[in-house]
């Protein structure tokens, strides 16, 4: 009998997931074993150790995933996953996330007297979902991953469960993340069905033939897949569930949702379709997720306008920012044979479409545009659970603009930070979300998708609207004088204060990563 | 000395003649059904093993049940059922109680079969609950082995008694026997009866807390076999692990021999699995009454029966994988030898050696019967978190444990002798601390002392829990 | 040994739909033989003697449900361990590794549910 050639270099790749999950074991027996009588009250014992534990792990993770970004690409366990720089850089933007949401959450938690192990171990577990998900180069494996992030994330989004919102918001996330599952479930098996296989790279060849004798089969199966990741992107019309889960879900909650799970399913909706749509018609692809990034564009924008709740203008901004990522993944597809001024005026500036260089600058710009926007959301979210009370949770105004009004004389501080994050997600100069928007454009761009560019300009000008009002509030509005202090935590002080310095760093000098990010643009096979 | 020569003649002459009987009777029907079309042996198998000897042999056990509880507790047990009509000695004649059987059947059939208010709107679940509990262990008996496989007839058909020899034995009895546990917990929530809701919640519960230590206690004898077919295993025990003389004779590679902890924990969980005493709080007759509390007549003759059977297929399965099946423990060879081989007596009637075995295997089945009755009747009824604690934080671990310890022992030792030498060493161990544990307990009690007792993995809690004078009735030799 | 390998499937069907037929015929037939005096009495709930209250509809323990969710993790562990069991000798001590590596995520996911004390039903 012979046994698969697995040796350990193969478990190079899941190595950032693999510590997190034992930082995850670690942190549940820290929680059973250190802490006596589990069962006695609510025991007020200090479990100051537990976001500790969680950050050295994810320090260790982050670590290696840097590591793994310079070893040459190559698929490991018999092609069902893949090691390449790609997913490492999205290990790295998977592991910035957690650190921060767990530094927002050690703060969070202290002020709620809800500090349980589980929650720093489920954000572990969920975040080692997502790196996973980066290396999945199986739809199986892509699957149960999916699943791992997600189950992970509704039980946290249920974390707080007194009160209607929290309910509300866990069990929308659960119904409707369970369906898309399925959805997603449906379309691996179509698409099982109609190559024979369900590893990408076992698939990519098969799919010509796979058209010629089953279409319609394929075309279903990819569209099923489409909608289970758009779920998960939260891209419009897949967008309903987001701004009530994010509204309702415990604020670091919410920040590792707006970041890490977005993140992670975007690599894997850029791997599953690179691999999968060199033998399609490579204008179809490029048509839908032109129309996915308009549309996910223009209506996350428009509804963030009305909203005077912040945490829900931030929800439908992730949606916003979900749309300028799919403009980037638009561009991968266009190619040369796209008839010209086919879809929304794509007229290739270079003829043949995009290069292979251009094609990886594509994909440097998605990723860099994640990691932007994952320090300034979760920054944007640290700052909103810093500032929010229990008590006016139900009544839907602890997250009010009004408790923004005056921050500037109170906690001077965060209002700057803030106002950093803000001016980041609007995507103003010389701040890192610049940066992320303009290397996505530039190679919608390059790709010949001139109008989806302007268009998306358009909308993160009206974008700037609603931010601003948040740094106008702040600053120009009086306090109110009933208003209490909002309390300092150290741990929530920390996490902006890292990812304002990375807010304004990566903006001013994206040279810094540089080396990483070219990269980064890597993926296997491609 | 009557009474023991009664005794010695039913035990010696009439039940091994029965089961001798039967047998030969399923050998010759199999092999006139494999006439009749191909597989057509597994068929006829169905008439005779499973229709007539699981189903006679469960049947008679609810009177053995009876009359053992009588012995054990002093009383005569149940003997007054006759026939009313007919000449004197008809009327006089009592067969020590066997005519209960048919009058129960008939009175549960005659019964009265009525439907609570409350169970009308889930009509379709409530009659589908009795139906749910009993066919999944009717059918259980498929894979079961009876008798070897021999040279049948003028054809020379190969005939087995199995009714049938899948790939996947023992999976079909976990797959079929988990099914069990939707007719328990349909019967308590459909009956819309808060008792019958907490005694279906409690069975669902228990079975499978138990499903899990029932499955992971088999792995290791699937693992010194290699395989999971029981006829496979059942063969696999004629070699010897050790001969003791250069003729047929020495320790047969027996499966108690091997997992002796494997055995503990899948006839311990078995035992949860058909829920008797002293796993019996779904039904508790003395509180809840239990999941078929609203049922009456035949539906819930259902339940009962399903019990019944379960108690031989249990008994079957666990004579099956680990006492050797139908085989004798040594010396099988030797006397085929000398009776069936060219010249000898039996020459050419294959058959008296087929159903000589399946004689041998349903006597097995029958001690293993005995002591589940034993127990039933010895232990009080465990409190539900007892139950719990038993299956989850003993036997599971006990299970997987075992598990790895067995892979260690097999793979380090490929002839199996160490993990013998271990599983003899733990069977030791279990009987003098079993026996050394009550001694313990009674020591205890009489001193009002020490009560701390050697700790053994599978009868600790039970013997936590027995008062002193049922334990002394486990071991009377103590006093 | 079978040299069909869809031969045991017949005598596996008969008897399966053998069990089916039985249970629905006995458990009818004593709808056909039995008498039929239905009273607003025997209608009633059975509960112990006394009237009773409510229904049956209601929650119970949420125990039960962890039970079911740990039968759900430790049966398909189980599971797993059957193929492994029957090729394990094949597979050496390389397979024992493996299985000991995912034996132990799960008696991890023990160790935590028993100090936390998921099993125990007294409190």
């Amino acid at each position: 009998m012979t046994l698969p050639d697995v040796t350990f270099a193969d478990f190079h790749p899941i190595l950032p997931a693999l510590i997190l999950m034992l930082g995850g074991a670690v942190l549940l027996f820290a929680e059973v074993f250190l802490t006596p009588s589990a069962h006695h009250g609510p025991a007020h014992v200090s479990r100051a150790h537990q976001p500790i534990i969680a950050l050295v792990f994810t320090a260790a993770a982050a670590l290696v995933s840097g590591w793994l970004m310079f070893q040459p690409a190559r698929a490991v366990f018999l092609g069902f996953a893949v090691l390449d720089p790609f997913s490492a850089f999205l290990s790295l933007t998977v592991c910035v996330g957690l650190g921060l949401s767990v530094l927002i959450a050690a703060g969070f938690l202290r002020h709620r007297k809800a500090e349980r192990g589980e929650f720093y171990a489920l954000m572990l577990f969920g975040a080692a979902g997502m790196s996973l998900l980066g290396v999945s180069n199986e739809l199986v494996v892509l699957f149960i991953n999916i699943e791992v992030l997600s189950v992970s994330t509704y039980a946290l989004a249920a974390y707080l469960r007194r009160g209607p919102r929290p309910a509300e918001a866990a069990f929308k996330y659960f119904i409707l993340g369970a369906f898309s599952s399925a959805v997603l479930l449906y379309g691996i098996s179509l698409l099982y069905g109609a190559t024979g296989t369900t590893q990408l790279s076992a698939m990519a060849p098969q799919m010509s033939a796979a058209l010629a004798k089953t279409q319609g089969l394929v075309y279903l199966g990819l569209g099923l897949l489409l909608g289970g990741l758009a779920f998960k992107v939260a891209a419009v019309p897949f967008h309903m569930w987001t701004p009530d889960v994010y509204e309702g879900a415990p604020t670091p909650v919410t920040a590792l949702m707006s970041a890490g799970v977005k993140a992670a399913a975007f690599a894997a909706l850029v791997r599953v379709f690179l691999a999968l749509g060199h033998n399609l018609d490579s204008h179809l692809l490029a048509t839908l997720f032109a129309f996915l990034a308009l549309a996910t564009m223009v209506i996350g924008n428009l509804l963030a306008i009305p909203q005077r709740n912040v945490k829900r203008m931030l929800a439908y901004s992730s949606i916003a920012h979900a749309g300028y990522v799919l403009l980037g993944v638009a561009s991968l597809f266009v190619s040369g044979g796209a008839p010209t001024g086919g879809v929304l005026g794509a007229t290739p500036l270079a003829t043949g479409g995009l290069t292979a260089a251009l094609r990886q600058d594509a994909v440097r710009g998605i990723l860099f545009y994640l990691l932007a926007y994952t320090v300034s959301a979760v920054g944007a979210f640290g700052v909103v659970s810093a500032l929010e009370r229990r008590e006016e949770e139900d009544r839907g105004t602890a997250w009010d603009l009004d408790r923004f009004a005056g921050l500037v004389h109170r906690r001077p501080w965060w209002a700057v930070a803030m106002t950093a994050f803000m001016l980041s997600l609007g995507g103003i100069p010389p701040l890192v979300g610049f940066m992320g928007k303009l290397l996505i454009f530039k190679s919608a761009v390059d790709a010949g998708l001139v109008w989806l560019a302007v268009v998306g300009i358009l909308a993160s000008a009206a974008g700037a609207y609603y931010y601003l009002r948040v740094v106008v509030y702040m600053f120009m509005r009086p306090a109110p004088e009933t208003g209490v202090l909002p309390e300092r935590h150290g741990w929530t002080e920390a996490a902006l204060l890292l990812s304002t310095a990375a807010v304004v760093v990566l903006g001013i000098a994206p040279g810094l990563i540089s080396s990483w990010l070219s990269q980064a643009g890597k993926l296997f096979g491609q | 000395m009557k009474r023991i020569l009664m005794v010695l003649f039913w035990m010696v002459l009439v039940i091994p003649g029965a089961f001798f009987g039967i047998s030969a009777a399923a050998y010759w029907v199999a092999y006139f059904f494999e006439g009749l079309f191909r597989g057509g042996a597994g068929v006829g198998n169905i008439l005779v093993l499973v229709l007539a000897a699981v189903m006679i042999v469960a049947t008679l056990l609810t009177l053995a049940e009876r009359k053992w509880s009588a012995a054990m507790q002093d009383r005569v047990g149940p003997n007054r059922a006759h026939i009313e009509a007919g000449p004197t000695f008809i009327q006089k004649m009592r067969l020590g109680g066997l005519l209960h059987i048919p009058a129960d059947v008939l009175k549960m059939l005659w019964k009265e079969d009525f439907m609570p208010a409350g169970a009308r709107s889930n009509r379709f679940l409530f009659n589908l609950a009795p139906m749910l509990a009993f066919a999944p262990v009717f059918v259980l008996f498929c894979v079961v082995p009876a008798g070897p496989m021999i040279t049948l007839g003028e054809q020379a058909r190969k005939i087995a008694l199995i009714v049938s020899n899948p790939d996947f034995g023992l999976l079909y009895v976990f797959a079929i026997a988990s099914l069990a546990v939707y007719g328990t917990s349909l019967a308590g929530w459909s009956s819309n009866n808060k008792f019958a809701l907490l005694g279906g919640v409690r069975a669902s519960s228990q079975m499978i807390s138990y499903e899990v230590a029932l499955g992971l206690g088999l792995v290791g004898m699937m693992m010194t076999f290699s395989t999971v077919r029981l006829f496979d295993m059942t063969e696999a025990q004629t070699q010897y692990l050790w001969k003791f003389t250069d003729g047929d004779f020495g320790l047969p590679a027996w499966g108690i021999f091997l997992q002796p902890v494997g055995f503990l924990l899948f006839f311990a969980a078995a035992f949860a699995e058909t829920k008797r005493a002293p796993f019996d709080v779904p039904e508790g007759e003395s509180e809840i009454i239990g999941y078929f509390v609203e049922y009456s007549g035949m539906r819930f003759g259902l339940f009962m029966i399903s019990e019944f059977v379960e108690v031989v297929v249990l008994a079957a399965i666990c004579t099956a994988i680990f006492f050797g099946g139908w085989h004798l423990p040594f010396g099988e060879k030797a006397l085929y030898a000398e009776l069936f081989t060219q010249g000898k007596v039996f020459y050419g009637h294959q058959w008296i050696w087929g159903a000589f075995l399946g004689s041998i295997f349903w006597l097995k089945v029958l001690a293993l019967c005995w002591v589940q009755l034993l127990i039933r009747w010895t232990f009080p009824r465990f409190r539900y978190d007892q139950i719990q604690t038993l299956g989850w934080k003993m036997l599971l671990p006990a299970g997987l444990v075992n598990v790895f310890v067995t892979g260690a022992l097999v793979l380090w030792d490929p002839s199996l002798r160490w993990l013998a030498v271990l599983g003899i060493a733990v069977l030791v161990a279990i009987v003098a601390l079993a026996t050394l544990g009550t001694g313990g307990e009674e020591a205890a009690h009489a001193h009002d002392g020490h009560g701390g007792h050697g700790a053994d993995a599978h009868g600790h809690d039970a013997h936590a829990s027995v008062p002193a004078h049922v334990s002394g009735a486990i071991a009377p030799s103590t006093h | 040994m079978n040299p069909d390998p869809l031969a045991p499937y017949l005598p596996m069907a008969v008897l399966l739909l053998l069990g089916g037929v039985l249970a629905v015929v006995i458990s009818f037939l004593a709808s056909f033989l039995g008498p039929k005096k239905p009273t607003l009495q025997k209608a009633t709930t059975f509960e112990a003697g006394s009237e009773s209250s409510g229904h049956a509809r209601q929650r119970f323990a949420v125990k039960f449900y962890v039970v079911a969710l740990l039968f759900i993790v430790f049966d398909v562990e189980a599971v797993f361990l059957y193929p492994w069991a029957v090729k394990f000798r094949d597979l050496g001590w390389f397979g024992y590794g493996e299985m000991a590596v995912f034996a132990a995520t799960l008696v991890v996911g023990l160790a935590y549910v028993w100090k936390k004390g998921a099993l125990d039903w007294e409190t």
